[in-house]
């Protein structure tokens, strides 16, 4: 684990970001119980490696994070659907609330490279470069899945909006 | 139509969701407490029972002619079929058994019922760089090194058997690595004595 002189420089790190991971991991998979076990494997992760991830812990942790939240969504994909009984429904309170559970729920439905970049570059508002750090990827990388992902949304959300932008193709002969 | 302008500032709107979204789990131990760690049995330790062994006879010092039954391998390390097994009258079964712990296979064998890490205590522990105090170091034939000690707590069993993990391969860390065990520690030590070196 960690040596005495650093046992305090991780107990300050886990204070100052341990929050800031937590809801970076509640934005990815979207429950709060399972974003705080998913924080507490990836911050045991960055004890173990401390030596290397003391460099920039924030980052080194945040990717763990991403990387588990990856695992937990493969999980959930092979596992079956589950039915669920006498869920309470939450109502949108109005039409500006209703826009965003559905923004919600189409983030949900993009594939798991794009979710991750569009949640870590739009919703919690990172930098290219940061978003690339935690996905382990290149920032050209991060560039094509929010693109993409953005692209998946708008036709989620208005599926109208394809048939708009298709255009005429020119050929060329 | 939707821009793609309007869909990144909604975007952005959805973390709001994560407002007051705290950690409240526990601060990670940075150094190995007292205590060991239990890791998944899995992980570090199994133990197999290979097969049960009819001994003519009423022990197997006692220079009876040993006759090996069916032997029904088993790696399933959650059963124990063969303390199920049954022997003729004059005879005594004896189960052969093995444990994984921290990638050294050790054999033994135990009467029905006496097997010191029979289901429930099952536990493979962590105990860091450092023996515990009081450890009973035992040499046992390949010239490895056994160390028995009393369990760190009443709920992981009475004692345990302690071999040092291979270098770890990423860090090149080696631990010592425990097996709880029901005996108490005069017997554990008896047992690795008798069923280990005897083997």
């Amino acid at each position: 684990m960690i040596g005495r002189p650093h046992q305090n420089e991780f107990e300050k790190f886990v204070r100052t970001s341990s929050g800031s991971l937590t809801r970076t991991a509640f934005l990815l998979c979207g429950d709060h119980a399972a974003a705080e076990d998913i924080v507490q494997v990836a911050l045991v992760r960055t004890a173990r490696r401390w030596r290397i991830a003391r460099g920039n812990p924030v980052a080194y942790t945040r990717r763990v994070v991403v990387n588990l939240v990856h695992d937990r969504w493969r999980n959930l994909a092979r596992r079956p659907a589950e039915v669920f009984v006498d869920v309470e429904v939450v109502v949108p309170a109005d039409a500006d609330d209703h826009r965003l559970e559905r923004l919600a729920s189409a983030v949900e439905q993009l594939s798991p490279e794009q979710r991750s970049a569009v949640v870590l570059r739009y919703i919690e508002g990172f930098s290219i470069e940061e978003t690339a750090a935690a996905l382990g990827c290149g920032t050209g990388a991060v560039k094509s899945r929010t693109h993409r992902g953005l692209a998946a949304l708008r036709t989620l959300l208005d599926p109208t909006s394809s048939e708009h932008r298709a255009e005429p193709v020119e050929q060329t002969i | 139509m939707l821009t793609e302008d309007e869909v990144i500032a909604d975007l952005a709107r959805l973390r709001e969701r994560s407002a007051g979204i705290e950690y409240d789990g526990p601060v990670p131990l940075t150094r190995r407490s007292a205590a060991a760690t239990i890791v998944p049995v899995a992980a570090v330790a199994a133990v197999a029972t290979l097969g049960a062994t009819a001994v003519i006879g009423t022990d197997r010092d006692g220079g009876g002619t040993t006759t090996r039954s069916e032997p029904t391998a088993s790696r399933d390390a959650a059963t124990h079929t063969g303390d199920e097994a049954t022997a003729s009258p004059g005879q005594t079964t004896l189960i052969d058994a093995e444990i994984t712990l921290a990638g050294r296979t050790i054999a033994y064998r135990h009467a029905p019922g006496n097997d010191p890490f029979a289901p429930g205590w099952q536990l493979a522990l962590v105990l860091g760089d450092t023996l515990p105090a009081g450890a009973t170091e035992l040499t046992v034939p390949d010239g490895s090194k056994v160390w028995v000690a009393a369990a760190p707590s009443s709920d992981l069993g009475k004692s345990m058997m302690i071999v040092r993990s291979g270098p770890d391969g990423s860090t090149g860390e080696r631990h010592y690595v425990a097996m709880a065990s029901r005996f108490s520690t005069s017997e554990l030590e008896d047992w690795v004595r008798t069923e280990l070196d005897g083997e």
